[in-house]
């Protein structure tokens, strides 16, 4: 079997913000995601803003308190990720 | 013969699925793994592929009535042997090389089909003799051998660490591969072997055909 590998890609860092999300019932706050996706703030902040360009999730505010929403196309993504996931672990191999 | 031909066109084609799904998963993902993958199935799909198919026509010819054509059926057939190999040693080499790579950071005998041709009619040719029209060589075979064994180790391995399901087909896909081309080795020495041969290559593609379905469904 193949090593784990030291960094993870930007599709495994996307699906792992997605995975927070789903864990969650679909939506979450910028903090239970930084710490679900086990990322610094600055390199949250720019995954988010880039997901949220491309239609993966909605920024959502509350009485004042941001969350996220993960969307139709992020669940969607999410589904495919996992199934390429498990594709690649029959082989022994890693996003 | 024929059933050999109607089981590489099989495993040919759950080869060419398993491209498909792999390129797939690659242009979604960017995942250089999958193009790794893809690109060994392509090449397998494609060898057995067109192997079956010719070993197919060259059999419709074989059993025709002219004569004329079977000196070019068996030229292609020898050839087709060679692009077989080549396609299988692609496959396997660059599937064995990419597995080791981050832990490390032909000869031909062109005589055989005249061989075969200078048998009398009154003394058919041995099957085993006509096994070199549809596998190539032995030494070949060795090649393909080392890299399917060191494949099964990877994956076997991998189920083990795993203990999944789909781990658990893939290794055994590979073990049955290996199998199967150790039969196809000995088939050169005896023929029965190159029927158990197929048997276990056609297992091993149902293994990896049940991980696509599984995969995919999910």
């Amino acid at each position: 079997m193949r090593p784990t590998k030291k960094y993870r890609s930007r599709l495994r860092i996307i699906s792992d913000i997605l995975s927070v999300l789903a864990e969650e019932g679909g939506s979450a706050g910028p903090t239970r995601i930084l710490y679900g996706a086990n990322l610094s703030h600055d390199r949250l902040v720019r995954y988010l803003a880039e997901m949220e360009q491309k239609g993966l999730v909605r920024r959502v505010v509350d009485d004042g308190k941001t969350r996220y929403e993960m969307t139709e196309k992020g669940w969607r993504l999410l589904r495919e990720v996992r199934k390429i996931e498990e594709f690649l672990r029959a082989f022994g191999l890693e996003i | 013969m024929s059933f050999s031909s109607v089981a590489e066109v099989l495993e040919g084609l759950v080869a060419l699925a398993v491209y498909y799904q792999a390129f797939k998963f690659y242009r979604l993902s960017g995942e250089k793994a999958l193009l790794h993958v893809s690109a060994s199935f392509l090449a397998l799909g494609v060898g057995l592929l067109a192997h079956g198919l010719s070993l197919g026509a060259v059999l419709l010819v074989l059993a025709g009535p002219v004569r004329a054509l079977i000196k070019l059926a068996l030229l292609i057939s020898e050839v087709m042997a060679l692009a077989l190999f080549g396609c299988e040693a692609f496959a396997y080499g660059y599937l064995a090389y990419f597995y080791a790579k981050p832990s490390q950071e032909e000869a031909a005998e062109g005589l055989l089909f005249p061989l075969v041709l200078r048998e009398t009619p009154e003394k058919p040719p041995r099957p085993e003799a006509l096994i070199r029209f549809i596998r190539y060589h032995p030494l070949l075979e060795c090649v393909v051998l080392a890299l399917l064994v060191y494949l099964t180790y990877k994956t076997i391995s991998n189920f083990l660490s795993s203990r999944d399901a789909n781990p658990f087909l893939i290794g055994f896909a590979f073990l049955f591969l290996t199998a199967a081309h150790a039969c196809f080795m000995l088939s050169y020495f005896l023929a029965t072997f190159y029927f158990t041969a197929h048997v276990l290559q056609l297992l091993a593609f149902v293994c990896v055909f049940i991980v696509l379905l599984r995969v995919v469904s999910a």
